[in-house]
């Protein structure tokens, strides 16, 4: 029987910027209770407010009335973070390799520092879910 | 975010402190403009003081390489922070076709920029 030990704990914000200071600071309680080490909750803070921001810019179609929902869940392997908006996920994956293109870095720093991103995207919004192995 | 301005030995100095996320990025980025737009044309960024920074960051520092390229201008990023650096590497900020470089320490950073502005 594998057990899940599942963080009660969602944060659910008003699809704005000044929070994303406060989500960070959520994330870091939540990763560190579960053992990453200093580099690898930055990691997490990183590729969850690239989440975030895409999020407020490209998923909240009524502005800052919209809700972010933002949730983890401790598995037995890993750590993952959900990051749902109210949009509808319209961008495709990579990169056209241009420096000015924010979001291709965004993605890619989102790749490079998860183990695993996965976008579903659905009509009542679309959530990326992060996920970090323990080690 | 805290942000500072500082002319040291004809090079310009934006000194840091905080966090740069997608949230203050833009105050950054109305900054650096005014300086580009007077004809400034070598930047430090002293990063020093900031203990997180990213794509909101990354986004900024990378208009501005691409803003001062065509004016032969160059960028000085300082940090000793291991995460900041790990990022900006991870996105090939100091990559040799860039006009970026990574220095520890702020006076050397300035005092590097100012010898190659000297030598053109």
């Amino acid at each position: 029987l594998v057990k899940t030990d599942r963080c009660a704990d969602e944060l659910r914000i008003n699809s704005r910027g000044a929070e994303l200071a406060a989500v960070r600071a959520f994330l870091a309680r939540k990763a560190g209770a579960c053992g990453f080490d200093e580099a690898a909750v930055y990691d997490i803070k990183v590729a969850a407010g690239e989440a975030i921001a895409n999020a407020i810019e490209h998923g909240s179609p009524k502005g800052e009335s919209n809700t972010v929902t933002v949730s983890c869940e401790r598995g037995d392997a890993a750590f993952t973070i959900r990051v749902k908006d109210e949009g509808v996920f319209k961008r495709s994956i990579p990169n056209s390799g241009r420096a000015s293109d924010y979001r291709g870095h965004g993605i890619l720093l989102m790749l490079s520092l998860m183990d695993k991103v996965e976008i579903d995207e659905s009509d009542r919004g679309t959530t990326v879910s992060l996920t970090k192995r323990y080690k | 975010m805290e942000m500072r301005v500082e002319l040291k030995d004809g090079v310009h100095v934006l000194h840091i402190a905080g966090e740069i996320d997608h949230f203050v990025a833009p105050k950054l980025q109305r900054q650096i403009d005014e300086l580009i737009d007077a004809d400034q044309n070598h930047l430090v960024f002293d990063f020093s003081e900031v203990n997180y920074l990213d794509s909101g960051g990354i986004g900024v520092l990378f208009n501005a390489m691409q803003q001062l390229m065509p004016r032969k201008g160059l960028i000085a990023i300082v940090s000793q922070d291991e995460n900041v650096v790990r990022i900006l590497e991870l996105v090939g900020l100091f990559d040799k076709r860039t006009n970026v470089s990574l220095f520890s320490d702020s006076d050397v950073a300035v005092k590097t920029l100012e010898g190659k502005i000297r030598v053109g």
